[in-house]
């Protein structure tokens, strides 16, 4: 057979239940899915063996060992001549996206599917739920805009900023005292104005904190924390991005994008708005949710 | 991206680089090697890394995979033997779906050491995007960019290579009295 142009279904059904393939453009195969009596058990078997695969083979054996780490350390000391202080981090969950048009609150996505075997009758009842509202829906293509890495690295930096944002974020006196004075400062930065853009979040129990200037997702991106009100473990963070910007995503303005999955502690929701790029990212689906829907309300 | 952000972020992945060097070489000796040449390339060509949608670790992975690659063919060894010994059948009829088990009936704590086993077994191509999938999370697309194949490819060796690991814990579903259901039916 030749790899390049895989023509069998059952290839095919593996993307589909993995969550790589639109299912608008393969509605066979998903018909053929729906078709089989034994679909849904054999994509909980298909997914529960990624996840034996990955417990197999993951071990205390298999972590860089730290002779090598401060091998590795010197090189970058040595390319740098700096010191790298942000030491590493287990790597988050792993993610998918499904991109939802209009409605942010329409999150559906299919790239987990079938979490654990005892899951697998309820799956199919929420599968064929999720193709209806799929179907009928205005919602794009089911491509992903973020990577998983990126998604991790968003989560990392979420946690590591929220933790102490006065220590951490960069020039953060360039953005003044308060919410009050972020949309002149914030203008001041971007060089273009971002009067209107939604930026409060009191009305979802998180108070402005403050932001900095970051690395992430590119070298001219802003970083605001949030602290939730009555629960001080919890935070949000929005970057910010003109989506000018050399590195930043091209993405389709009026459109929300959610990447979000089971197991995946920090969700990430993207828009554009205004010649900007915003990045929601918080400690859960229904926070992110509810915060992306008072800074960027449905049309 | 600066040259110290970028640097942050490739030495939060080097557990994720040293785990698939040490698959790859299946050496700690070997692994060591390669991930300090892959370190080496990746802070010299740091200029030409774009961050966009994709993070720093497929990028890290692709300079593994070439220098693995590389060292293989300096060794002169037959990268391609597994796929041959596939195509020939000896492992298996893999176009079957893959199996319907119960799994509510099958241990799966029991499944680790064969599935090692068998993950241990496979060709290194399907062993590759099996792990880079599985263990590291990354996307189809995201595969075949480090691999630098096509997406088809990707596709084709992540169903056989699990139709292979399949076959290969058939005995223990049976073992549990679990029939593994490959019949094909319509899909």
């Amino acid at each position: 057979m030749n790899e390049n142009t895989p023509k069998t279904t059952p290839e095919i059904l593996s993307a589909l239940a993995d969550g790589e393939l639109d299912l608008r453009e393969n509605p066979d195969a998903v018909s053929q899915i729906a078709g089989d009596p034994q679909g849904v058990q054999r994509i909980a078997f298909q997914q529960q063996l990624r996840r034996s695969v990955a417990s197999a083979m993951d071990s205390p054996s298999m972590r860089c060992p730290d002779a090598l780490r401060a091998q590795i350390e010197q090189l970058a000391d040595s390319a740098s001549g700096e010191t790298a202080t942000e030491q590493p981090q287990p790597p988050a969950q792993t993610a998918d996206l499904a991109p939802a048009a209009v409605q942010p609150a329409v999150i559906g996505r299919i790239g987990r599917w079938a979490p654990a075997a005892a899951a697998a009758v309820l799956l199919l009842a929420a599968t064929a739920a999720f193709f209806s509202g799929w179907w009928s829906s205005p919602i794009g293509p089911a491509t992903p805009v973020l990577d998983v890495s990126m998604v991790q690295t968003f989560a990392k930096h979420h946690l590591h900023c929220s933790e102490d944002p006065a220590a951490r974020l960069h020039n953060p006196e360039r953005f003044g005292q308060g919410l009050d004075e972020l949309p002149a400062s914030l203008s001041d930065y971007f060089d273009r104005s971002v009067d209107g853009v939604g930026l409060d979040l009191s009305a979802v129990q998180y108070d402005y904190q403050l932001a900095g200037v970051c690395n992430i997702p590119g070298s001219g991106a802003v970083h605001l924390v949030y602290r939730h009100h009555n629960q001080p473990g919890r935070a949000m963070s929005l970057w910010i991005i003109p989506a000018s910007e050399e590195n930043a995503l091209e993405m389709q303005p009026g459109r929300v994008y959610v990447e979000a999955a089971e197991g995946l502690d920090h969700p990430v929701i993207l828009w554009e708005d205004g010649g900007l790029i915003f990045y929601l990212v918080g400690d859960s689906l229904e926070d992110v949710q509810h915060a992306v829907e008072t800074l960027h309300p449905p049309v | 991206m600066d040259s110290e952000a970028f640097r942050q972020l490739a030495i939060a992945e080097m557990d994720s680089v040293y785990r698939m060097a040490m698959h790859l070489s299946r050496h700690p000796d070997d692994a060591a090697d390669l991930v300090q040449e892959t370190y080496l390339k990746a802070f010299k060509a740091e200029a030409r890394f774009e961050l966009r949608e994709h993070g720093v670790r497929p990028w890290l992975f692709k300079i593994l995979h070439n220098n693995f690659y590389t060292r293989v063919k300096k060794n002169k060894r037959e990268a391609n033997l597994g796929e041959a010994v596939l195509d020939r059948g000896e492992m298996g009829d893999v176009d079957q779906p893959p199996p319907a088990w119960d799994l509510e009936h099958l241990d799966w704590e029991q499944v680790d050491d064969r599935l090692k086993h068998a993950i241990q077994g496979l060709p290194d191509h399907y062993r590759e995007v099996l792990l880079l999938w599985a263990v590291e999370g990354l996307k189809y697309r995201e595969i075949a960019d480090v691999l630098g194949v096509a997406l088809g490819t990707v596709m084709s060796r992540l169903y056989r290579a699990r139709g292979i690991l399949g076959e290969q814990l058939s005995g223990l579903a049976q073992e549990h009295g679990i029939a593994a259901n490959t019949e094909a039916g319509d899909g």
